[in-house]
């Protein structure tokens, strides 16, 4: 066993999950090599230390329920007071989806048919698991779609290649 | 306990919001003490710790019994605190940024340095601030699976549940988070 299978087998150990073959080899490896001594014992010591770490006193947790049935209620009456129109994530995307599509045939016909391109990362994708990027036909421009989970807003954007200024809708 | 862990989940998912309050008051404390470990920042572990059960009530129809309910729950917590990790390191010039500052001595509880010789408690003192250092360098996945084992004494099988990952990746989180830290700590002292 050498240093670095000796340094898997520790961590291993570590938690209990070491062969009885493995341990073997290691402590062989052990008996000879200080360096691997030493990184056994720091890691025994990385571990208390995670363990001893002090955490500051959080709310009870009556007064941690009290908080939460609060946001529960007040998540609900936000769900209560959506209005009409306002029909749900799954839609909003469609709506947005069906928006860039007319987006990117204005585009097309603007620009006499030129071929749409796989376009640039856009610049502001503040949730970046939200990020929807599309081809449009606006040659270099890159369109950006994102739900903005503070407002709960659809936001798309058209970004103009050369410099131009950033459309929002 | 499991059995009364197990009947409150039931009711809770029947609509039940005592049952559910009942479960939130006995994982609080370990829910809070994830976020808090994650964040290194008390207002943020509360709002996190918060954020995590009114998503836990919303989701509640989604928990299968064939997993346990603490997995489940810390699984919401941690993906919430990494996303608000994540969002840090896009934004680390935010001035309202303080999460990064360790917590203030009123903020801690009583340490065992309290009760020792100055010198000694300064010592414990400095090494307390190197580990802090080398646990700051760790990527958020890998301090959160080896809290998960260290901290929480969570199996391999339960932090991959926990994180989403296969145990080969919470194996390998553990081995090279520890191998960080003992090189930042060498390096450092």
């Amino acid at each position: 066993m050498n240093c670095r299978g000796a340094q898997r087998a520790l961590n291993l150990r570590h938690d209990g999950q070491l062969m009885a073959a493995d341990g073997e080899a290691l402590g062989a490896h052990l008996a000879i090599c200080p360096d691997c001594q030493t990184f056994a014992v720091r890691m025994e010591q990385v571990g208390s230390q995670l363990r001893e770490e002090p955490v500051p006193e959080g709310p009870t947790p009556e007064a941690a329920w009290a908080s939460v049935q609060r946001a529960i209620r007040l998540a609900e009456d936000g769900a209560a007071r959506r209005p009409a129109w306002d029909v749900g994530p799954w839609l909003r995307w469609a709506s947005a989806a069906a928006l860039i599509l007319v987006v990117a045939g204005g585009g097309l016909l603007w620009h006499g048919g030129v071929a749409p391109r796989e376009t640039a990362a856009g610049p502001l994708a503040l949730h970046a698991t939200q990020v929807l990027r599309v081809t449009t036909g606006l040659e270099g421009a890159s369109t950006m779609v994102y739900e903005d989970e503070a407002a709960g807003w659809m936001v798309v954007w058209v970004i103009p290649a050369e410099g131009g200024n950033h459309a929002q809708m | 306990m499991d059995q009364d862990v197990m009947r409150w989940v039931q009711r809770a998912q029947g609509g039940d919001e005592a049952a559910f309050g009942e479960l939130m008051k006995h994982y609080q404390g370990r829910v809070y003490g994830l976020a808090y470990g994650m964040v290194r920042n008390t207002a943020d572990a509360e709002e996190l710790t918060q954020q995590a059960w009114v998503r836990a009530w919303q989701k509640l129809g989604t928990f299968k019994h064939d997993a346990q309910f603490f997995t489940w729950i810390y699984r919401i917590a941690s993906n919430l605190c990494l996303d608000h990790l994540r969002r840090r390191q896009r934004r680390p010039e935010d001035p309202l940024n303080e999460a990064l500052e360790p917590p203030t001595f009123a903020e801690l509880p009583p340490s065992p340095s309290a009760t020792v010789a100055p010198d000694e408690a300064l010592r414990q003192r400095e090494v307390r601030d190197a580990f802090d250092r080398a646990l700051a360098t760790l990527k958020p996945e890998h301090a959160l699976a080896l809290r998960l084992r260290e901290v929480d004494g969570l199996s391999y099988e339960e932090i991959a549940h926990a994180t989403g990952s296969r145990v080969g990746t919470v194996m390998s989180r553990l081995f090279y988070a520890r191998k960080k830290l003992i090189e930042q700590m060498r390096s450092d002292t």
